[in-house]
């Protein structure tokens, strides 16, 4: 590169996006662990229940939500565990790329490894409880992704305070999932609903609050970052 | 940043200071004093009976402990702010304190709605599960302080969760509210259910809440106190520790 | 007609049994802090 600018946020997040996809594809074994994980809970989650008594289309949609959750925090223990090794942040604190930078990176990269699992998730869904395939699906696919980008915007910022202290395999669960709360809430009633059929119409508010959501978290954490990797 | 004495001698004055004082002895009064009136001077309700008293002390705790928490909020946006340790400490004080509280809230509160419902948990009663969910946050919170040694690092991280826990506020409570108020007809949205209470009944309910705030503003000071004590003793081991 | 009386009485019971405890654990800890700081002075003053 002729000029010597640092390159600006999104094109450095994106490097880092780059380079933390490069490092797990070459392993992957976070990856298919996440994935085998997430495939063997929804199947056992199966036979948890009678049956006769609760039919699987009914089960679907909380057990979907379990997997993710559950795989979701797989997925973000790994991210800032990655850098542990060698001190790796040390590195990225020293390089010209801005802390927000690191966190968008980081968070995007958790995001798009948790849409990585939810496509091969949400197909085992269907398969293994018989859900409907068609726009319910889609729609309903729609507001996972929803949900991903909120889990992600807070679990990448926890998973960067966690790794820093003696607990951090408790403390990202600990701290996250009260904040999962309204995300889980809202989709999770969104989704039954539309996977019963009912309009988009009368779930709209349930999203319009899972967006708000989403949009207040990506700021106030991307801000809460630079707290945190204050030197 | 004092001196090393300067903060040596600040801290010795503060630790001269006793932790239970006079101004927690009257709080402590007072509530004995809402206590006798609520149980032996505050008619019963005709519906509920005796399990309505309940309530004296079930608001009150949950008043107080949102007060407790609200300053806890407070000082962590000043010491991300200002960097005084102060701040800081206040925080820890009132987080504590407030987890008392708000575990009187969820205890008091399944044995009224038990009694008045015939259900131990009542999801759409979103005084009760806010309170729940604070306390998760209270607790997440103290263990995240438990898990960090080193306490500018210590003062940051906390001071961040809990102005994001802050933000969370009104996004569970219009959750709660979306989803659990369609199980329940009516819900019961966040303020003390105002029946028409008769004058004696309100006083009590008054002069609770004002009892319970009073002890709660005491026991943060004390734990102030407290929190002053173990810094000092924390900082003369580590500088005993260096030599 | 359900017993109004049990929850009542346990209500205030525990109310007044745990914020009491708090109370004393807070003197308690201040106190066993102050040793602690009287024996870090003396530690100190020594070398």
């Amino acid at each position: 590169m002729s000029d010597h600018r640092p390159p600006g946020t999104f094109s450095s997040a994106w490097l880092l996006v780059r380079k933390d996809l490069a490092i797990e594809f070459r392993t992957r074994t976070a990856f298919l662990s996440a994935l085998v994980f997430a495939v063997l809970a929804l199947t056992i989650f199966y036979f948890t229940w009678d049956e006769s008594v609760v039919s699987p289309n009914d089960r679907a949609p909380g057990v979907l939500w379990v997997v993710l959750t559950f795989s979701a925090l797989l997925g973000l223990q790994r991210s800032f565990g990655l850098e542990e090794h060698d001190r790796g942040i040390d590195a990225l604190l020293v390089s010209p790329i801005s802390r927000e930078s690191i966190y968008l990176g980081k968070a995007i990269g958790n995001l798009i490894f948790l849409c990585a699992i939810q496509l091969v998730a949400i197909p085992s869904l269907v398969l293994f409880y018989n859900m409907p395939v068609g726009r319910p699906l889609f729609l309903v696919s729609g507001i996972v992704f929803l949900a991903m980008v909120g889990i992600v915007a807070v679990g990448t910022l926890f998973s960067a305070m966690a790794v820093n202290t003696r607990l951090a395999e408790l403390l990202l669960p600990m701290l996250s999932l009260p904040f999962f709360v309204p995300i889980l809430m809202n989709a999770s009633q969104a989704a039954a609903r539309v996977f019963a059929g009912r309009p988009v119409a009368e779930v709209g508010h349930l999203l319009k609050l899972l967006v708000a959501f989403d949009l207040v978290f990506i700021f106030a954490c991307t801000l809460a970052f630079s707290f945190t990797l204050e030197e | 940043m004092t001196s090393a004495t300067q903060r040596h001698d600040s801290a010795a004055t503060a630790a001269a200071k006793p932790v239970l004082d006079w101004f927690f002895a009257l709080a402590a009064l007072a509530v004995v004093g809402v206590y006798i009136r609520a149980i032996y001077f505050t008619p019963l309700e005709a519906r509920q009976g005796a399990a309505q008293k309940i309530y004296y002390i079930h608001v009150p705790s949950a008043i107080a402990s949102y007060c407790a928490v609200t300053i806890t909020a407070l000082a962590s946006i000043v010491f991300l702010w200002l960097h005084d340790e102060r701040a800081d400490r206040l925080a820890e004080a009132s987080a504590e304190v407030g987890l008392i509280f708000m575990s009187m809230v969820l205890v008091t509160g399944p044995l009224w709605a038990h009694n008045q419902w015939g259900a131990w948990w009542v999801w759409w009663d979103l005084r009760l599960t806010l309170s729940l969910f604070l306390w998760f946050l209270i607790v997440g919170y103290l263990v995240l302080r438990g898990a960090i040694e080193e306490p500018a690092m210590r003062g940051r991280y906390s001071a961040v969760l809990a102005v994001l826990a802050a933000l969370l506020i009104p996004f569970i409570h219009l959750s709660v509210y979306f989803s659990a108020a369609h199980m329940h007809p009516d819900p019961i949205v966040l303020q003390p259910s105002k029946p028409k209470l008769p004058p004696e009944m309100l006083l009590t309910f008054l002069l609770g809440i004002g009892a319970f705030t009073w002890l709660c503003l005491a026991l943060i000071r004390s734990r102030y106190r407290l929190g002053v004590l173990r810094d000092e003793v924390a900082l003369l081991e580590a500088e005993h520790a260096s030599r | 007609m359900i017993d109004t009386y049990g929850p009542y009485h346990a209500a205030y019971i525990i109310a007044a049994v745990v914020y009491a405890a708090y109370s004393f654990s807070v003197w308690w800890r201040a106190k066993r802090a102050r040793e602690r700081l009287r024996h870090a002075r003396r530690d100190l003053v020594d070398r």
